[in-house]
């Protein structure tokens, strides 16, 4: 938001001093009150989400079994979790799971006991440690890597002069074309 | 005796490609147009003497030929014409000669094409299309026969694979397998354009139409896969990242950055290193994809088909990465762009950031899909990538494409000014939010980021409305044009466009779908005594009775319950739910058939579960779906933007008619 604001400041002061008579007819609200409004708009919406009823489950013991489920993997239904595969061997591991929350284990040391006799290949969601760990880092890595090359790329050209541009206006429709060219000319 | 005669074509084909391949280079490299006219021809033979092939195992399919071994793996005497048929692509060997037939069938019409002023390019492109099709065609013989036959024949085969018993899973791998060789024509004539040192943008020109063909059969794919899964496999959901899906999605992914990157090539002959990168990495990703899921590698919902080509897929890429990436490096001098990103602040800009999330997604896909793989081999770990990390990582990614492609539209080339930007933007985020209120109070979800992404999703959805209302009334004012003749003449004078925004349409309803089905769902299971009723969220179900009933094909057993459904805040009652199970004795199969009830908006998916003591009591397994069925909608408004945006291509010569360079003149 910061950003964009900065942004807009930034942009939107040589414009009102060139007083272009197209643009400022066409903008009937004033940043200031759009801003306003956005932030009349973020407290409605708080206040819904506070208010808005949830819906009430009763909790069961199958609800519990079903959830814990959902965070392991079955050996016989690839790529799917525990609570939607239908086989018998995983009609076996969900009974087991009822029967040590009928213990009164908790759902970590369920998971747990699971991980231990299989390995992490029974994990839905594979640890965020030791080599896995990579698995979780590169992607954010590879992203970061990347944007930053992107934008000294664009440093650098935008440090050179400019060759002069062929800007062909893209816009077919009027509208837009007169639109492009005061862009331009404001900028 | 039909199916030999098929064999013996399809090793023909192999031999013609061999030979087109051959006489295209020397032609090439003699300029002598009669050899490479010659290569031309031989290249478009390939397509019906691989047909032949395909027409002699569906007549042993058909006639019950059980001494073709192919034959006795994917159909039995029970199983209907109909799925004899599509059994072509049943299981391996099969789909790979079905391969060799889109392949061959592209190859056949990009050579059919009128080679005019980009005909420099068609020596090469022929070559590297030959190339290709005969290490298919190769596979298909030596390693993969689909015409071997048994000493002794068996009475009886063992069926089609009863998941595949689905009309989305009979169109599914023909339209996958269609988006993945339709990449081959833009592929070849991107590397034909370096090997004739070019560095102009005819290449992007000639291959557009193909590339956008690929993209669509992509799409169709990708979203029928979906359909199927959630029609069959029966978890409720559509999509589970599974490596199945996740390989042509990473090659989609790619081919859509490529379609977006394209246009600042031509618009601004930037990006042209971009550009054969983002050709390069589509299709290795295609290689790579389906070496991946036929090796075995990995096993995955369909891995039908395990076995040993994986390696020859490997090696194959290998040789080819390498070699076209030494062909992309010798020719970088070429590949300078004509012009300088002024600003980051606009629509290059804007397309480059889109670009690196879009191949940023695709890596991370990638990494999540091979992990498992890496971490055995490196850390002896097992590990099992689920939907968890995808969500997590690449989740963000997309919804950040979702919102770039409501700004995207509303930046100028060149350098853009913000104060336009929010000018334009303002109406369009007002109206999302409002809409985002009336989503949270009816869905009643605190979820922020669910609540987050709803906001992003519809305020593209509602600015890319405007971008088609600020057209119109462009047209309406500056034009004195009636609002028909307008929306006309908009479509027809800006197809390409128009019909792009229509394809994000289409991406906003099919981002609603899955953030409803994401986030505002629920699902539970539930074990009732007969008559017994249960509640799940506002929606109660009553089971009222379990029975055999006669299955839908003759070799199976289906056992079916009935369940009353209601609404309960409004009483209104709805379609009855009746979810079976299916049971193939003989390949010793349980599928779970899925009913669906409750209304447009919010789907209601029940499964049978199981039961005890003939039916006493049974569990059930219940997902509300909201909002899903948009998703489909959504499918069908991309395949509708592609119609509108590929009409406008059908005569290339004459859009690019001003710009046209004499033939033969490399741009430096």
């Amino acid at each position: 938001m910061s950003m964009l604001e900065t942004a807009f400041s930034r942009q939107a002061r040589p414009q009102q001093r060139r007083s272009n008579p197209m643009l400022q007819k066409k903008s009937p609200v004033s940043f200031a009150s759009l801003r306003l409004c956005v932030r009349v708009l973020f407290c409605l919406i708080a206040m819904f989400i506070v208010v808005s009823p949830l819906h009430a489950q009763t909790p069961q013991p199958a609800d519990q079994m079903y959830t814990i489920a959902k965070k392991l993997n079955c050996p016989t239904c690839a790529g799917r979790n525990l609570a939607d595969c239908p086989t018998d061997t995983c009609t076996q591991w969900k009974n087991e799971i009822i029967d040590q929350l009928k213990q009164g284990k908790t759902a970590e040391e369920i998971v747990g006991y699971f991980e231990g006799r299989f390995g992490s290949t029974v994990l839905q969601e594979p640890p965020k440690a030791g080599f896995t760990l990579f698995m979780w880092l590169i992607p954010v890595m590879a992203l970061i890597g990347f944007g930053v090359l992107v934008t000294l790329v664009i440093q650098r050209s935008s440090r050179t002069p400019a060759t002069p541009t062929n800007t062909a206006a893209p816009a077919n429709d009027p509208y837009a074309a007169e639109l492009e060219r005061q862009v331009k000319e404001g900028a | 005796m039909l199916t030999d005669l098929g064999h013996y074509s399809v090793m023909i084909a192999l031999a013609v490609c061999l030979y087109a391949a051959a006489v295209s280079a020397v032609g090439a490299h003699r300029n002598d147009d009669r050899l490479v006219q010659s290569g031309r021809i031989a290249a478009a033979l390939t397509f019906p003497l691989v047909l032949i092939g395909c027409f002699g195992l569906w007549y042993a399919l058909i006639t019950h030929d059980f001494g073709v071994q192919y034959v006795a793996t994917v159909s039995s005497n029970a199983t209907p014409l109909f799925f004899r048929i599509t059994a072509l692509w049943g299981s391996q060997n099969g789909s790979i000669l079905f391969w060799c037939l889109l392949m061959s069938g592209f190859v056949c019409a990009a050579m059919f094409r009128p080679w005019r002023e980009d005909k420099p390019l068609l020596p090469h492109t022929t070559l590297i299309m030959m190339i290709v099709l005969a290490f298919f065609i190769f596979l298909e013989l030596f390693l993969a026969n689909a015409f071997v036959r048994f000493d002794f024949p068996p009475l009886d085969g063992r069926g089609l694979n009863p998941l595949l018993r689905h009309p989305g899973m009979i169109i599914h791998p023909p339209m996958l397998y269609a988006g993945y060789t339709g990449m081959l024509v833009p592929f070849a004539m991107c590397m034909a354009s370096l090997f004739m040192r070019r560095g102009d943008n005819m290449w992007l020109r000639s291959s557009r139409r193909w590339t956008l063909v690929g993209w669509v059969f992509l799409t169709a794919g990708l979203m029928l896969g979906g359909r199927w899964a959630h029609d069959v496999l029966g978890w409720g959901g559509w999509w589970g990242w599974d490596p199945s899906e996740n390989m042509p999605l990473i090659t989609w992914l790619i081919a859509t950055a490529f379609l977006h990157s394209q246009m600042i090539q031509e618009k601004r002959g930037m990006f042209k290193n971009w550009n054969v990168f983002l050709m390069l990495i589509s299709f290795a990703s295609m290689f790579f994809g389906t070496a991946f899921i036929r090796s075995g590698l990995l096993t995955s919902v369909h891995a039908f088909a395990a076995s040993a080509i994986g390696p020859y897929f490997i090696g194959a890429m290998a040789i080819m990465l390498v070699g076209c990436m030494g062909l992309w490096l010798s020719r970088l001098d070429v590949l300078k762009s004509d012009n300088q990103l002024a600003s980051g602040f606009s629509r290059e800009g804007i397309f480059l950031i889109q670009n690196v999330l879009f191949v940023s997604t695709a890596f991370t896909i990638f990494i999540g899909t091979v992990f498992p793989i890496l971490s055995e081999a490196v850390s002896g770990q097992k590990i099992t990538v689920g939907p968890p990390f995808f969500n997590q990582v690449a989740g963000p990614q997309l919804l950040i494409l979702v919102l770039l492609m409501g700004i995207a539209p509303l930046m100028a080339w060149g350098k853009a000014s913000a104060k336009a930007l929010g000018r334009m933007a303002w109406l369009p985020a007002v109206l999302a939010i409002l809409c985002t209120l009336a989503v949270v109070v009816i869905y009643g979800t605190r979820d922020v980021i669910a609540i987050l992404g709803f906001a992003l999703i519809s305020y593209t959805g509602l600015q890319t409305l405007m971008e088609y209302g600020r057209g119109l009334r462009a047209r309406i004012r500056g034009m004195g044009e009636s609002p028909l003749t307008a929306a006309w003449r908009l479509l027809e004078k800006n197809q390409r466009r128009y019909g792009g925004y229509m394809v994000h349409l289409g991406v906003v309803l099919l981002s609603i779908g899955a953030l409803g089905k994401g986030f505002f769902g629920n699902d539970i299971i539930r074990n009732v005594k007969l008559n017994e009723s249960f509640v799940i969220g506002d929606y109660q179900f009553t089971y009222r009775g379990i029975g055999g009933v006669p299955c839908e094909f003759d070799d199976c057993q289906t056992t079916q319950a009935g369940l009353m459904v209601n609404r309960i805040s409004t009483g209104e009652r709805y379609p009855d739910a009746y979810p079976a199970r299916d049971y193939y004795p003989v390949q010793q199969h349980t599928a779970t058939i899925p009913a669906i009830s409750g209304t447009f908006n919010t789907e209601l998916y029940v499964l049978l579960a199981g039961w005890e003591e003939g039916g006493a009591t049974a569990s059930f397994q219940v997902y509300i779906n909201p909002l899903m069925n948009w998703l489909w909608i959504g499918s069908v408004v991309m395949i509708f933007g592609f119609v509108l945006a590929f009409w406008q291509i059908e005569n290339p010569e004459r859009a690019v008619a001003p710009v046209r360079r004499p033939a033969g003149v490399p741009a430096q």
